[in-house]
């Protein structure tokens, strides 16, 4: 073999392992870019792939079109896309990917599936699939509460306020079940829409603490009067789950996209390997970062512990 | 280099070599020797090293053992969270650990119970189980038993562990003894894992946790207060995690198993190979020790056979080193007489060789190359520069550059001097910089790019100069296609609208910074629609490039003229006063008034409506200026048509089309807010109809959450196109309601059947792709079909009469019901009815509210519900406000009446 021959069998080996091979993945998202938990699960992923996986994004964008025909719509068009791209992986984030385009049209199919972020409970999808394995996403509600009895070791009964969506209705499900564990009785009141979530706002100052859910559901939610409202009529404790909603409370237990991203790409990445989905077990999240807003605890005039002060991140 | 050569005699030559010969050999001894005792110090230090690294992980182990204790007596039970907190630090500060997994003690009658909690705490599959995942049919959901032992946290939580989860190590006879060892007596227990799940050759070490914060007394209490067991894994490969620097060491470790007395052995490094090699059996060094740590127990023994390893690197080096320069001397020696005249065959060859290389590269470059002396006298070209030439190296040779390279530039077509003169007089390289052409030998163009370079000699001179050119005339010719694309309409020549917008910015710059003088126009055709609905695509394309043509010989060239979309030109003026402007543009309306389209033997009028801008320095913003030229415009085509307007800062009418345009940003926002509801009011029967219909409304919310009535944004939505979007999210939202009705039509006999009408625009009626998108939505919910209504607008069905017929036709054939709505406001109604195939008329709003007090009104109410009642058509009579209206509606035989004296309009979901 000459010189000439072996450079170019040298170029074709070094082609060859590159490009031509390397893995396509899929995010499928359920939201629209922008939404602050998606891409906070997309950087992470982006990360934790790095150059092993090249990656498409599709997004569903349910949550800005919360009619079911759209996501269906879209689900269609993510498939006209993995049929056209054939990515060797799928990562479906959130509850709609699963419901729109995972659980019609993909399940016990050859193509691996990796979900992640969907709430609590998975069996409305019928997961565990042959192709697919993930985390779910729970709320850290067993911290949140042995935070909030440090702070009010007298709390008996608590308010779950939160917009009339199904995925808050499957948390409070959860979260009433926790709460009786530590024998505080939760109640719920939903709404779906501003006027409302003021009012009941207002008339849940009655109970000793309030549990905000997501506002992500009333449309015509107004930032800048939340926070007057939460200023002005706020004489309980309160608390939430959702970053977002940290501007109205005054602590947050909050989850982390990043650890649904990351372990959602580890898990791509182990299936690319050759590991077979359906024994990796599906998981749970087990991190999360503790919240203290300080404009609403003065204002409460609440003595938080020293150490839980010292710990937690301050808004 | 010896240019001389030197003679030395055979015998003295033999002595050297035996001089030589005895004095290594003496030094290997000393060196061997020497070599022996460093071996043994270094074998022992590093046996020591090796015993502390190993001494330091058992301690690691025993410090997370302990802590986890320490921990489960600080919080009583320790749940999955914080046992994942603390041993994901405890992995942080000892990387060498593999794993730390919490075994939980589960009894069999709590056993479902258990895996349920495990379910519902967020693992989903959880079950327990026994087996070897890996092997198929094996790995099965345990078997029943009185205590099991499954991996209920782990961590490092990452996907290759994780498949341990919920796997009973009480099921693996191995480490069952170990659990029950370690309960008994309290301490940890250490095992050799050699093949369970996911783990070969492990070092596993088990650790009890009991209920309360004493160590039970006894055994039998010990078996009834445990919880947990704390089991820490490390590679045996790991154990030693500084192994390595004498890289023949022997090591092998032995674990103490607890219960059955034996040395198990977890790690081996021994060569087979390492001791064949040994030159000296008698020399082994040997270590051995134990390593007690709590209740770990391990044996270190290392060992090192003597042989080549340690001398021979040493020896071979000297022996190679001095032997090989004494031979080479005089080797080289004796073969340097035969050097000089062989270097230089060798020398004459590679300059052959090169040459060659050299000519043969030339003659292979796609480029055209010529060279030239320092005068710029063609000493070579190569072929390629032969044919873009037309000139023959033979001929060329001895030529002046500039007769063979004779350049012209593109843009003007005026000869240029030849380059390669001033290369070689400035010593500097010379590239093209502008679009250049070759004038061939035949007197024909060729493109070209070329760079020259100065070639030097000794002392730095110019020595001559290399030209070297490419024919780019294709990818030139690309180039100019290209850019000339990007900025012109296909269809008339003309600029296209990005164009347009990019001399527009350019002349606002211009007007700010030097006060020059600019007018725009913003021309839209008037009954163009006529001709293309008439004559069909072609036809219409043919007036536009007709009227482009006709314009364009009105204006002088240096203006720019585009089409900026549709049947839309602009153009802007440079230089013309207002007056001046305003000339022009009488102009071309007279021009454009007087044109006469003739297709097929008819003959066509157009007009045109201009709206001129005269751009101050005021106005900065492309957007801004084309936003008062089309409202100008509008202005215009609403007198009529066939006019002029002039934008004029403070006319009330241009502030009510920049509200307008306001409003499409508001409609967009509110799309991204969710801040639309629907609403329904319902349509009352006044003959004997049971079923319910109803009219879906639609609603905007402001910042501040408070309604806006449609009519304020559907002017503004209509005007800017954004109806079609404010249709589909109607048509989407609505679907999904009334499907959700339908639903529970099915299970509960007793609600009436539901009608509901949809309001559809002009804009939607026209569009394909409305079409196809109402057709989708039908299919995701084909339950509700008959319980569709559309409503389309008297107008809107005229103006758009064709494609309504077409749109009609379609849906009323998969069962969907049609709706005429404000009928009896267009001239000719009656006319287009025949024409229209509808299930309902909805009486203009305007002549039921006053048919009780203008007798023409109710003539007009009237003849509507006759018409209806005669062609089978059902009538609707809207804005009945009150009940003497109403009762008189009846009387004359109108079907069905809407108003808000019979039903206030309320939310669509609420009433679903």
């Amino acid at each position: 073999m000459n010189m000439l021959s072996r450079y170019s069998l040298l170029l074709v080996i070094l082609f060859l392992s590159g490009s031509v091979w390397a893995n396509k993945c899929l995010y499928v998202s359920s939201y629209h870019e922008g939404y602050e938990w998606d891409d906070g699960i997309l950087t992470s992923i982006r990360a934790t792939l790095g150059d092993k996986c090249t990656l498409e994004v599709f997004y569903l964008d349910s949550k800005r079109n919360p009619d079911a025909a759209w996501s269906k719509w879209q689900a269609r068009e993510a498939l006209k896309l993995i049929e056209n791209s054939k990515p060797n992986i799928i990562i479906a984030a959130d509850d709609n990917a699963s419901r729109y385009l995972v659980m019609p049209y993909l399940k016990n199919k050859e193509i691996p599936v990796v979900f992640c972020g969907i709430n609590w409970s998975m069996d409305e999808y019928g997961y565990p699939y042959r192709n697919a394995t993930g985390m779910v996403e729970v709320a850290p509600v067993k911290a949140l509460i042995r935070q909030l009895k440090t702070v009010k070791p007298k709390i008996r009964r608590g308010v779950f306020l939160s917009s009339d969506v199904l995925s808050e209705h499957k948390d409070f499900r959860h979260y009433k079940r926790v709460f009786a564990d530590h024998k505080i009785e939760l109640d719920s009141i939903f709404v779906d829409n501003f006027r409302e979530w003021r009012k009941k706002y207002r008339e849940a100052q009655r109970y000793d603490f309030i549990f905000l859910g997501n506002n992500a559901g009333i449309n015509d939610w107004y930032t800048s009067e939340a926070e007057r409202i939460v200023d002005q009529y706020a004489r309980k404790i309160s608390v939430t789950t959702y970053k977002w909603m940290l501007p109205y409370v005054a602590m947050a237990f909050t989850k982390l996209p990043e650890e649904q991203g990351n372990w959602a790409a580890k898990v791509a990445l182990s299936i690319l390997d050759g590991e077979d989905p359906a024994l990796i077990p599906v998981v749970h999240n087990r991190r999360w970062d503790m919240w203290l807003n300080t404009r609403i605890i003065k204002r409460l005039d609440i003595k938080m512990p020293y150490l839980l002060y010292k710990r937690a991140k301050h808004y | 280099m010896f240019k001389n050569k030197i003679h030395i005699p055979f015998k003295d030559l033999a002595l050297i070599l035996g001089i030589a010969l005895f004095l290594l050999v003496v030094i290997t001894g000393l060196l061997l020797w020497k070599d022996y005792q460093a071996a043994e110090i270094q074998f022992h230090q590093e046996s020591n090293r090796l015993y502390d690294d190993l001494s330091k992980n058992l301690s690691d182990i025993n410090a997370i053992l302990n802590g986890m204790m320490a921990l489960h007596n600080a919080v009583d039970i320790v749940d999955a969270e914080q046992f994942s907190l603390y041993s994901h630090e405890m992995l942080n500060v000892y990387p060498n650990i593999n794993a730390i997994k919490l075994l939980t003690r589960v009894e069999h009658e709590f056993r479902n119970e258990f895996s349920a909690k495990m379910r519902e705490d967020g693992y989903p599959t959880f079950d327990i189980y026994q087996g070897d995942r890996k092997k198929v049919g094996e790995w099965k959901t345990a078997t029943s038993r009185t205590i099991y032992y499954p991996v209920t946290a782990i961590e490092p939580l990452e996907p290759g562990k994780i498949i341990e989860m919920g796997f009973d190590q009480y099921s693996v006879p191995l480490f069952r003894k170990a659990i029950d060892h370690a309960i008994k007596t309290g301490e940890a227990v250490s095992v050799v894992d050699t093949g369970s799940v996911n783990a070969i050759n492990n070092y596993m070490v088990f650790k009890p946790i009991y209920a309360g914060r004493v160590l039970p007394q006894d055994e039998s209490e010990r078996k009834a207060q445990n919880l947990y067991m704390v089991s820490v894994v490390i590679r045996s490969t790991d154990l030693l995690s500084n192994h390595g620097i004498i890289p023949d060491l022997d090591i092998a470790i032995y674990n103490n198993d607890h219960v059955s007395g034996e040395h198990d052995q977890l790690v081996s490094t021994v060569s087979p190979a390492a001791r064949v090699e040994g030159l000296l059996p008698f020399a082994e060094f040997s270590f051995n020790r134990p390593v007690i740590k709590g209740g770990q127990s391990l044996l270190l023994t290392v060992t090192q056979a003597l042989g080549a390893k340690i001398v021979n690197l040493r020896m071979v080096a000297i022996i190679v080193v001095v032997w090989g320069a004494f031979v080479s001397l005089i080797l080289y020696i004796v073969n340097t007489h035969h050097g000089t005249r062989k270097e230089r065959q060798e020398s004459l060859h590679a300059w052959q060789w090169e040459k060659e290389r050299a000519d043969v590269t030339l003659h292979s470059l796609a480029d055209a190359v010529i060279t030239t002396n320092q005068q710029a006298v063609v000493e070579y070209m190569n072929p390629v520069a032969e044919r873009l030439t037309g000139w023959k190296i033979d001929e060329a040779k001895g030529r002046g550059v500039e007769d063979v390279f004779r350049l012209i530039n593109e843009a003007d077509e005026k000869n240029l001097t030849c380059p390669v003169h001033e290369c070689i007089r400035r010593g500097v390289m010379k590239q093209s910089d502008q679009d250049i052409s070759l004038i061939h030998r035949n007197n024909e163009y060729l493109s070209i790019d070329y760079s020259i370079a100065p070639m030097y000699g000794q002392n730095n001179m110019v020595l001559g100069a290399v030209l070297v050119f490419q024919d780019v005339g294709s990818s030139r010719m690309l180039s100019k296609l290209l850019s000339y694309q990007a900025a012109h309409d296909d269809l008339t020549g003309l600029y296209n609208r990005r164009e347009f917008e990019r001399r527009l910015s350019r002349s606002i710059e211009r007007v700010f910074k030097f006060n020059e003088h600019y007018i725009l126009f913003y021309m839209d055709l008037d009954q163009f629609k006529v001709v293309n609905d008439t004559c069909g695509h072609m036809g219409g394309d043919l007036v536009l490039r007709q009227i482009a043509e006709l314009v364009s010989s009105l204006i002088r060239e240096r203006e720019t003229f585009a089409r900026l979309g549709g049947d839309e030109f602009g153009i802007l003026l440079e230089g013309y006063t207002l007056d001046e402007a305003l000339v022009v543009a009488n102009e071309i309306l007279e021009a454009i008034r007087k044109y006469r389209f003739h297709w097929s033997g008819k003959i066509f009028e157009i007009g045109v409506s201009i709206g001129i801008v005269d751009i101050d320095s005021g106005m900065q913003s492309i957007s801004n200026i084309m936003g008062y030229a089309d409202a100008a415009c509008y202005m215009a085509k609403e007198l009529s048509g066939n006019n002029i307007q002039v934008y004029q800062i403070d006319d009330a009418d241009y502030k009510q089309r920049k509200d307008q345009m306001k409003w499409v940003q508001r409609i967009t926002q509110a799309f991204a807010d969710s801040r639309f509801i629907l609403y329904a009011q319902q349509i009352v029967s006044l003959q004997d109809d049971a079923d319910e219909h109803f009219e879906i409304l639609m609603r905007m919310l402001d910042d501040n959450g408070e309604i806006i009535i449609p009519q304020e944004y559907i002017i503004a939505a209509e005007r800017y196109g954004s109806m079609q979007d404010i249709d589909r999210w109607v048509i989407r939202n609505a679907f999904i309601l009334i499907n959700k009705y339908v639903s529970a039509m099915k299970y509960d006999s007793s609600l009436p059947v539901r009608s509901f009408a949809i309001n559809l625009s002009g804009q939607s009626l026209s569009s394909s792709s409305a079409m196809e998108y109402v057709k989708q939505q039908l299919q995701d919910y084909p339950d509700i079909v008959r319980h569709v209504v559309f409503e389309i607008t008297e107008t809107a069905a005229i103006s758009n009469l064709v494609s309504a017929q077409r749109f009609v036709s379609e849906f009323r054939g998969m069962g969907v019901k049609f709706s005429l709505d404000d009928f009896g406001t267009g001239v000719s109604s009656f006319n287009y009815l025949k024409n229209l195939n509808v299930d309902y008329l909805k009486i203009d709003g305007g002549f039921v509210r006053e048919m009780m007090v203008d007798p023409v009104d109710y003539a007009m109410v009237k003849s509507i519900a006759h018409i209806g009642n005669v062609m089978g058509i059902k009538t609707i009579a809207e804005h009945t406000e009150s009940m003497e209206i109403f009762e008189n509606l009846r009387e004359i035989g109108v079907d069905y009446a809407q108003g808000f004296c019979l039903h206030e309009p309320e939310r669509l979901d609420k009433l679903v």
